[in-house]
């Protein structure tokens, strides 16, 4: 660009504010917000840097010397790690959205050191600068133990300069700006957690976390396949993946027709009622949580609470699911109206993230 | 003395001198310089077009460029050096044993660093550039503040007026006197002191080709015809100009409808109230969303404290 071509002033189309891109004599200073939803399946990073990240939360280390030099590294993730499986020493260091170990404590079987390993490859994804000091809130589920939250901020705080914890729903709220009379979903693989915000800080009478979550669906889809082909065999992983590809709750779903190894032989089977039923399966349980929330609140707003329900988490892809609630609660409570947020697998992590930026700077500064 | 007229755009002094505390400084320094002998230089740094830059994006945006390019400056000079709070939206420093090469350095480097700059705003990226005037005291009157302050700015202005983003030089003092500044009281004697400079300069030039000044007087019509002549450029230009703001005219009022159908619709999606009671609560502050702002502020103080308790927690079983 020649000089007199970068002093033509552009057309000011957009909101006329200059902000400054590049100036590397501040380079020295800054912090990097970060947003995590450490999840039970997936661990997912939005930092104010702009990137986002999503990274299967498991964790593999290679079993000898020979695996090490093999893999070039001493510490593999995600995909990488699933691939690789069997030649690793393979750890899933989250179980029901919390530490399946804890920090110190004799047994935790290398868990605690995964997570930590996990959190700090995530933040590293998020690709700070050497000299940027990060600040970090992590989701946790809405009903876990104090135990269960310490451990968390424990790991976390090797790779973080600051961090905080905060339920995991309230964040997905606070992100989609939706404070006050709204039942927030958060389907994850571990936990389903509910949240009714009314307008000030959701507390445990507002919170229910439950269990019918994702994983839950996939053992209810490995006992129907048991029952309708006893001869095929599978693993948890391959059972994960065709969910992923398929799932749904509606009538008119696409076949799920796929191939498992029958006595060693691949074998066309379809599982489509059976992978549709697992799906339906979790409905029932979050409308008796969204009805114990609803009963329980103020009655003058309870109907408006009934038609702003929110849907996220990477549960929510499950097809047809909004609607399938919807029926459920026409059904138990009369009426509802849920929506699926717009990028269920990122909903905690912007939402972490847009806590961590109207976080004032002093309360940052006091945690660390 | 004639006081400069000094006055600092508070967003973009940061780590300059404050008028008064600048105007002190630099008359010791000129003084200790005329004394030991030592050179000084004064630089006069202006952004370019920046009166167009506060018209299309606003006076914050103007004084985030000055106060970016202010920060170059202080980047890229000494700590004894006495860089200058703004006189207008120039920014002026003054460089104690600095000899005007020497200057020449820091100026270039300061109008490339400026260009490496880029601003983005809202969609479109937008790099400013800078002109730097740099005067040196020659005689002893020169070494007086206004005096020298006045030839930098003009050398600075000189510059942008010929496309800016380059240094500019003072004029050369031709036999001392038109660095000279003496006390002008009104226009006719301004024209008259105009007249008495060129006379002076027209005679040196015949007298340099070996003639006498020969005698204007009943050229009249001629010069007039050659002042018509200047005064149709001046008006092209000026038209030219004139256009240019009628454009800007035009796509500030082209942004300011997309602003109010913006507003319109951020009403209707909040459920605000139509008309002008609900603009001036939103001016005021205390629309639904600054009730928002103090829900959220609670928010932050209830999730900290409930950390500050975990840490306490974690702390204290650490302990046990």
């Amino acid at each position: 660009m020649t000089s007199s071509q970068q002093n033509e002033l552009p057309e000011p189309n957009e909101t006329p504010h200059l902000e400054l891109i590049s100036d590397d004599s501040e380079a020295s200073e800054g912090v990097l917000y970060v947003g995590i939803d450490l999840g039970t399946s997936r661990t997912s990073i939005a930092a104010s840097n702009g990137v986002r990240a999503t990274v299967p939360s498991v964790v593999g280390y290679p079993k000898d010397v020979v695996g090490q030099k093999l893999f070039g590294r001493s510490v593999l993730f995600g995909d990488d790690a699933i691939e690789k499986r069997m030649s690793l020493d393979f750890h899933r260091p989250l179980e029901k959205g919390v530490l399946k170990g804890t920090p110190g404590e004799e047994g935790d079987d290398g868990d605690v050191r995964a997570a930590r390993d996990l959190i700090n490859e995530i933040i590293r994804r998020a690709r700070p600068r050497k000299d940027e000091l990060i600040y970090a809130v992590i989701g946790a589920p809405a009903e876990a133990s104090i135990k269960s939250k310490t451990a968390i901020l424990d790991v976390a705080r090797e790779s973080c300069d600051s961090v905080m914890i905060c339920s995991e729903p309230f964040s997905v709220a606070y992100g989609q700006e939706m404070l006050e009379d709204v039942l927030v979903i958060d389907i994850g693989a571990g936990t389903v957690d509910l949240c009714r915000m009314h307008g000030t800080m959701p507390e445990d009478a507002d919170q229910i976390t439950l269990e019918t979550a994702g994983d839950f669906v996939d053992d209810q889809f490995a006992i129907a396949i048991k029952e309708s082909n006893p001869k095929a065999q599978f693993s948890k992983e391959m059972l994960k993946s065709i969910k992923e590809r398929f799932a749904s709750v509606a009538d008119e779903m696409e076949p799920c027709s796929v191939q498992l190894p029958v006595n060693g032989k691949p074998t066309d089977v379809d599982l489509t009622q059976e992978l549709r039923g697992s799906c339906r399966s979790i409905v029932p349980p979050i409308v008796k949580g969204l009805r114990k929330l609803i009963a329980t609140f103020d009655p003058e707003f309870q109907e408006r609470l009934k038609d702003r329900v929110l849907l996220a988490g990477g549960g929510s892809q499950i097809k047809g699911l909004d609607s399938a609630i919807e029926r459920e609660m026409h059904k138990q409570l009369g009426s509802g109206r849920v929506v699926r947020i717009e990028e269920p697998m990122y909903g905690g992590a912007t939402g972490a993230l847009k806590i961590a930026h109207d976080m004032p700077e002093e309360y940052w500064e006091r945690l660390k | 003395m004639a006081s400069l007229p000094f006055t600092s755009l508070s967003a973009s002094d940061q780590g300059l001198f404050t008028p008064e505390e600048l105007r002190s400084l630099m008359e010791k320094e000129l003084s200790r310089s005329r004394r030991y002998g030592y050179d000084v230089v004064m630089l006069s740094i202006g952004v370019d077009r920046i009166a167009s830059l506060g018209d299309l994006y606003g006076h914050e945006s103007k004084g985030h460029v000055i106060e970016e390019i202010t920060r170059l400056l202080v980047a890229s000079t000494r700590s004894c050096d006495f860089l200058g709070c703004l006189m207008g939206d120039k920014i002026l420093a003054l460089f104690p044993h600095t000899s005007e090469p020497g200057a020449k350095v820091v100026a270039n480097r300061l109008v490339g660093a400026a260009r490496e700059l880029e601003f983005s705003a809202g969609g479109p990226q937008v790099s400013v550039t800078v002109t730097v005037g740099i005067a040196t005291p020659g005689s002893a009157k020169e070494h007086e503040l206004e005096l020298l302050v006045d030839q930098a700015t003009r050398a600075c202005q000189r510059g942008q007026e010929d496309g800016g983003d380059r240094l500019q030089l003072q004029a050369p003092a031709t036999n001392g006197h038109d660095t000279k500044a003496p006390a002008l009281s009104n226009t006719s004697d301004m024209g008259q002191l105009m007249d008495e400079m060129l006379r002076e300069k027209m005679k040196t030039i015949f007298e340099s080709m070996g003639e006498q000044l020969p005698d204007l007087e009943g050229r009249d019509s001629e010069v007039f015809a050659l002042a018509l002549k200047k005064m149709a450029e001046d008006r092209k230009t000026q038209d030219s100009k004139l256009e240019v703001l009628e454009r800007r005219i035009a796509r500030l009022s082209h942004n300011l409808g997309l602003t109010e159908e913006q507003l319109q619709r951020a009403m209707e999606m909040k459920g605000m109230d139509p008309g002008v009671a609900s603009l001036y609560r939103e001016v005021q502050g205390i629309s639904d969303g600054s009730s928002d702002t103090e829900l959220k502020k609670d928010m932050m103080a209830a999730i900290y404290e409930a950390n500050i308790e975990l840490q306490n927690k974690a702390e204290n079983d650490l302990d046990s």
